[in-house]
């Protein structure tokens, strides 16, 4: 991972392809990285489909190595949806085989006169870029099938599907899994529509004839990778609970607790949920078989494997095990209790190349809305299919929840900074609302996924009985956030990092094996303090203030049943989130 | 609140090891459990449950008390009509948040059980729902099942709705009271109303 790959996709006579050092961004990957360039290198007011804006896709600092769980990739760029910088990470094996070709970002640059679209074709021996229209609207599983046809099965694809092409707000880049299925998004954010803006609607990546990424201390990296699985393996979290259910089991405790947003935010329980649990997931697909059923990696070199597979009443593969948000978004949140109506909008939207959690929430408003009635399995999948085919209803949903409240006149729009809110009612679980509110991202829920501050230091060890806690405690998982997310380590090794002391020096150890410099919590820190101060200083440029820091007023006014609690952390709390 | 035997009917069935799970969505729906009252939540889950201590200490990590965490079960008193919900650590920030006396408490405040008095309330027979999810569930439920659990008769009516026509076929032995009868018309012995002490044990075919 020693250089970057620039492709300008508007210089005259077509793609010109330049690969350069890593210069000023040396030592970084992942999320580090993309917002690194986009920082540097991108017009804070510039239009995100426009000429100006630049896509990054950057694995993290330890892709590609022996490193278990290191198999995230970071898509970066001005977010056509919020309008401030964006990263959204996707597991899939984007992440080892580009880190393993040698590049530690691909940047797209410019973007063609005419509506012509490329394909990409990355191997040991170089870069190819061509031409190719017969791509035109293909969605990401026929599109794969054509690339394996062509390339052979040993590749992996970062694509776009329709609504990357159509330039949705809500399109994601897919990448495929060890299977070779587009099954892996990196979601959030509208990043395939910028990926559609530059012409390029795939990157085949073929690492045959490549070693893996070698660590500059061996022997220390492979007693710390040894220890970190081990840390992995024995929590009850990683090594049980999401092997077991994946991450669909929150189901049944988020509902339990009052938090599970239903009915487009209306109240905190569903009455279905046990219907689409995933302990109800776990079972069916266990009893319906198959390879990798109910416990199955997204990557190569996963020892948690929270994932799973999802076949049909037939048999017949259908997508991968729906992720707890998808399950929500689709599900609870649109009155659904159906768990192969769910899977099928989950393939729709991984086929046509959506975020499952911005299309639940904007099906959401829409059913609010009255263009379909809150249960009615039929008219979601008619929904998705509209946004798929781009007709004029479809382009309006396709914009996301934000534009679809407006277009409909709706108030209960559950979005911040345009980006619709994951599965958890901010008014019940209110520390987490603080991260929704203020994250440069919009409102995320892996923003502030990570370990605490008391295993960080991060200004030292926080009062959970002081009033400004969830302030403090939400600055620092931000802060732990930004920094996992560069080494391309997957969120979850965050819960045995919490638990296991050992597991998280583990971790700085594998780091520091790797690279060959001592790391320690305080760099860790200072890591994540500089990537969110770059994406902070982005967006202040590009015209956001304090009040985009703000969760719609409704859930101030409107108390959640079954609890009745309202948002309740006061504006200057708020405003104190990043004042380190 | 508390069941008269009169008002329960009680219903042994026998299944092969692979088809108990098929049992475990009424144990998540909640199993009644009649007890004395106002009690510690410790109380219940050691006394009345039979939990080992040490799995109650170490597996079950997220506690609900009437949809609030709990983080100190021998404080956290239990009332005649309340539901406890019993589950293993959960991922996600907002799992760890709910964790029992977890370093990120604070982050759900609002959702936090708080422990009120109870000692002008007098000690009396009482009933409680328990929840039993995730890991919880697949490790208590075949102990449980083989003791013997109270449901709410609708429960049962609507699980043999849905499940009993493609398990019956698979069950081994089936009584009511003391009666054996035919898998195939356990739905019709089954009034909506009555409470079921819901017995299931496990044989090889």
């Amino acid at each position: 991972m020693d250089k970057i790959l620039r492709i300008d996709m508007g210089a005259s006579g077509g793609p010109a392809i330049r690969t350069e050092a890593l210069g000023d961004y040396a030592g970084l990957g992942g999320r580090g990285m993309t917002s690194a360039i986009v920082a540097k290198e991108v017009p804070p007011t510039c239009h995100p489909l426009g000429t100006e804006n630049k896509l990054i896709i950057a694995p993290g600092l330890l892709s590609g190595s022996a490193a278990v769980q290191s198999g995230r990739i970071s898509v970066g760029c001005k977010s056509p949806l919020t309008g401030g910088i964006k990263e959204a990470n996707s597991g899939g094996q984007g992440a080892q085989v580009l880190a393993r070709l040698g590049y530690a970002a691909i940047v797209l640059e410019g973007k063609p006169a005419d509506d012509t679209l490329y394909k990409m074709h990355i191997t040991k021996d170089g870069v190819t870029i061509e031409a190719d229209n017969s791509l035109k609207m293909l969605g990401n599983y026929d599109l794969v099938d054509k690339m394996k046809a062509a390339y052979g099965d040993q590749i992996a694809c970062i694509s776009i599907g329709p609504a990357g092409e159509m330039k949705m707000a809500s399109a994601t880049v897919a990448f495929t899994d060890p299977e070779v299925r587009p099954t892996r998004h990196a979601g959030r954010g509208g990043v395939g529509a910028v990926m559609g803006a530059k012409g390029v609607k795939v990157i085949v990546l073929d690492d045959t004839g490549c070693k893996m990424r070698a660590p500059a201390d061996p022997e220390k990296f492979k007693a710390a990778n040894k220890e970190f699985t081990a840390g992995l393996k024995k929590h009850p979290v990683c090594g049980q609970g999401l092997p077991t259910y994946g991450t669909n089991v929150l189901t049944g405790v988020i509902n339990e607790a009052g938090a599970y947003p239903t009915h487009n935010f209306a109240t905190g329980r569903f009455e279905g949920f046990e219907k689409i649990s995933g302990e109800a997931l776990a079972e069916l697909e266990n009893s319906r078989g198959g390879e990798g059923a109910a416990t199955h990696g997204c990557h190569r070199g996963c020892v948690m494997k929270c994932s799973g597979t999802f076949y049909d009443k037939n048999g017949n593969f259908l997508t991968k095990q729906p992720e707890y948000e998808t399950v929500w978004a689709h599900g609870g949140n649109c009155g659904i209790s159906d768990l192969d109506a769910i899977a099928l909008l989950d393939r729709l939207d991984d086929d046509f190349g959506l975020d499952t959690i911005e299309m639940g929430a904007t099906i959401g408003v829409a059913m609010e809305a009255g263009i379909a009635k809150f249960g009615d399995v039929e008219a979601a999948i008619r929904l998705v299919k509209e946004v798929g085919q781009g007709t004029p209803l479809g382009r309006i949903l396709g914009a996301g929840a934000a534009v679809t409240g407006q277009a409909f006149g709706i108030e209960h729009v559950p979005v911040v900074k345009g980006q619709a809110m994951p599965a958890y009612d901010p008014r019940a679980v209110q520390g987490v609302a603080v991260t929704y509110a203020t994250s440069p991202m919009g409102a995320d829920h892996t923003a502030g996924y990570a370990v605490t501050a008391n295993i960080l230091g991060v200004g030292g060890t926080v009062d959970p009985l002081k009033p400004e806690g969830q302030v403090e405690l939400s600055r620092n998982l931000q802060i732990a956030t930004a920094a996992i997310d560069a080494t391309g380590m997957c969120v979850f090794i965050a819960f045995a990092i919490l638990d296991q002391p050992e597991t998280f020096q583990a971790l700085l150890d594998l780091i520091s094996g790797f690279t060959g410099k001592p790391m320690t919590g305080d760099d860790v820190t200072a890591l994540g303090k500089q990537i969110l101060t770059w994406e902070r200083d982005f967006n202040k440029a590009a015209g956001f203030n304090a009040a985009h820091d703000r969760l719609p007023g409704y859930f101030k006014r409107e108390a959640l049943a079954p609890h009745n609690v309202v948002f309740a952390v006061k504006d200057e709390e708020l405003d104190q989130v990043f004042n380190w | 609140m508390v069941a008269s035997k009169q008002d329960t009917l009680t219903v042994e069935l026998v299944v092969t090891e692979a088809d108990l799970w098929r049992f475990f969505g009424l144990l998540r729906q909640g199993i009644l459990v009649t007890t004395h009252l106002p009690s510690s939540l410790q109380q219940l889950l050691l006394v009345a449950l039979k939990i080992p201590d040490a799995y109650v200490r170490e597996r079950i990590q997220t506690v609900f008390l009437n949809g609030k965490a709990v983080d100190d079960i021998q404080g956290a008193s239990v009332s005649d009509g309340d539901v406890v919900t019993l589950s293993a650590a959960m991922p996600g920030l907002v799992g760890a948040t709910l964790r029992k006396g977890g370093q990120l408490t604070n982050l759900r405040s609002s959702l936090s059980h708080r422990s009120l008095s109870t000692e002008t309330e007098a000690v009396a027979p009482g009933m409680v729902t328990v929840k039993l999810f995730n890991l919880v569930c697949a490790e208590l439920g075949p102990p449980f099942l083989g003791r013997g659990v109270l449901l709410p008769g609708g429960h049962f009516k609507a699980f043999l709705a849905d499940v009993w026509p493609e398990l019956a076929p698979a069950c081994i032995g089936a009584r009511i009271g003391e009666k054996p009868v035919e898998a195939a018309v356990l739905p019709e012995s089954v009034a909506p109303g009555a409470m079921v002490r819901l017995k299931v044990g496990t044989q090889t075919r």
